[in-house]
């Protein structure tokens, strides 16, 4: 069952727009939204928020539509921003008796769990809290509301990596504990998909240009490198992001490949990164 | 209305104490001095002044902490948060009118300085006054965005220096026209809500 439906929205900020976008997010599925600096991630993520205003199609959480029951869409989404967004001056428990009465299902209980979770004290302030414990902080405040969409835009950019492991650890395992969530990652760190997105979407100036369940696209995509002289031997596959160096070529293929092709290099999961997918498919957009 | 208590309420807690005292200290020492050329009405201005200066200094601090993004990203209407954007300048005039004659008693007890309490009609005026400001500041707020800085500078400064000339006239004001200029400002500051509110809807929030 879909928790999330985008159905053609499209919406122009100045130069740049949205345009069509049209995906679902079924529940227990963690997808992962990854483009370039500019490639209208964060746009999209403050579309379904109607920070922006889409101008074409619709925006659905379970049946609600995002403009017309604004206030029981966002009663159901928890958001972790890529900035702090709790007042620096105030504490933690401050912070959360300011949020706390906009949410009808707000539970204290989960709240205090997941403070004890993450080690944080509610009488800190928050300027006192390293980046790490602010986006800990946050997802604690996005999970105590019983949310069906978890909203990610960068949360582990700036973060070390341990915290980063503990942070995806947790989020993989919470949508484990309740099934009913979906969560939309979106970021430019794609080891993190890599570790715990079940789908991914990827954005290129401001369209959706691939979207399907990691394991598939992982099936699907092979880098293969080779001799100049071979190069004709993989015209019929659609090559992506073709990168001659001296007399070698390489390229990501994302048919099926049923020949063998002899002296060329293939590169597949688990060699095979997000990252290097995502560097062939952004090649295709320079080509 | 159950949201909107909510967003009045989060205003007021996270207001800085310091903006409630940096400025009436000195305006009405200022104006007090000028009472005895001006005879009254000083109180008026003073609370004019106040209130726009509580108006527009929240306004711009919540500009740098994109505030209204944050806000409309828990279970809140756009309606609901312009709504409590306009709640908050009656708000902001009722603390303005007690921080004034409350530093106004001060100054009249412990420094003997002459100065006189504001009567209901003063209120009213300045009332009247408060609505027809912020019914022209909105609309311009949330039109021109952090560029409306530039001219809440001007606009405050303007006020500031016509103050203690306006000032004079209010005892004119009052007697000609007690009770007209309440239900016009009213009018305004409701068709600014509408015109905001238009604006508003189509805002976006980065």
């Amino acid at each position: 069952m879909n928790v999330l439906e985008l159905d053609n929205v499209s919406v122009t900020l100045g130069n740049f727009s949205l345009l069509h976008i049209s995906f679902n997010l079924q529940r227990g599925t963690i997808a992962g939204l990854i483009g370039a600096n500019g490639s209208g991630k964060t746009t999209l993520i403050r579309t379904i928020m109607d920070l922006y205003r889409r101008e074409t199609g619709s925006i659905k959480l379970n049946g609600l539509d995002n403009i017309r029951d604004a206030k029981l869409f966002k009663e159901k989404i928890g958001f972790v921003y890529d900035e702090n967004y709790f007042l620096e001056n105030l504490t933690i428990e401050q912070n959360k008796n300011l949020i706390r009465p906009f949410y009808a299902k707000w539970d204290e209980t989960l709240f205090s769990t997941l403070l004890e979770k993450f080690a944080l004290e509610r009488d800190k302030k928050v300027r006192h809290l390293s980046k790490g414990m602010k986006t800990k902080f946050s997802l604690a405040v996005a999970l105590s509301h019983h949310a069906d969409l978890l909203l990610l835009d960068e949360p582990t950019s700036g973060l070390d990596p341990v915290f980063r492991v503990e942070l995806l650890e947790f989020i993989a395992q919470n949508i484990q504990d309740h099934p009913h969530m979906a969560v939309l990652f979106s970021t430019h760190i794609t080891a993190d998909l890599d570790r715990i997105a079940s789908h991914i979407v990827y954005m290129r100036g401001g369209k959706i240009r691939l979207q399907m369940p990691k394991d598939d696209l992982f099936n699907r995509c092979t880098v293969i490198r080779g001799n100049r002289n071979a190069i004709g031997r993989i015209d019929g596959l659609k090559p992506i992001g073709l990168r001659h160096t001296g007399d070698t070529f390489e390229c990501l293929i994302m048919e099926p490949l049923s020949a063998e092709f002899g002296d060329l290099e293939y590169i597949r999961y688990p060699r095979l990164r997000l990252e290097d997918i995502m560097y062939y498919l952004e090649r295709e957009k320079a080509e | 209305m159950k949201t909107v208590w909510h967003l009045v309420m989060k205003e007021l807690k996270t207001q800085d104490i310091r903006l409630f005292l940096l400025l009436p200290l000195p305006l009405i020492f200022f104006y007090a001095m000028l009472q005895p050329i001006f005879q009254t009405g000083a109180y008026t201005i003073v609370i004019v002044l106040m209130t726009y200066f509580l108006l527009a200094g929240n306004n711009h601090k919540q500009l740098d902490y994109k505030f209204d993004r944050i806000i409309l990203s828990l279970p809140v209407t756009r309606h609901e948060m312009l709504l409590s954007k306009y709640a908050m300048v009656i708000v902001w005039y009722i603390l303005a009118a007690i921080i004034c004659n409350a530093i106004g008693t001060v100054y009249m007890l412990y420094y003997q300085m002459d100065i006189r309490l504001s009567s209901p009609m003063e209120l009213a005026l300045s009332l009247s006054a408060v609505l027809l400001i912020a019914g022209i500041y909105y609309p311009l707020y949330y039109l021109f965005d952090r560029k409306f800085l530039y001219i809440n500078i001007f606009l405050f400064t303007v006020m500031f220096v016509a103050g203690p000339s306006i000032s004079r006239s209010v005892p004119e004001i009052v007697v000609r026209f007690p009770l007209m200029l309440l239900p016009i400002s009213v009018a305004v500051f409701a068709l600014s809500f509408w015109f905001s509110f238009l604006i508003f809807q189509r805002a976006r929030f980065s």
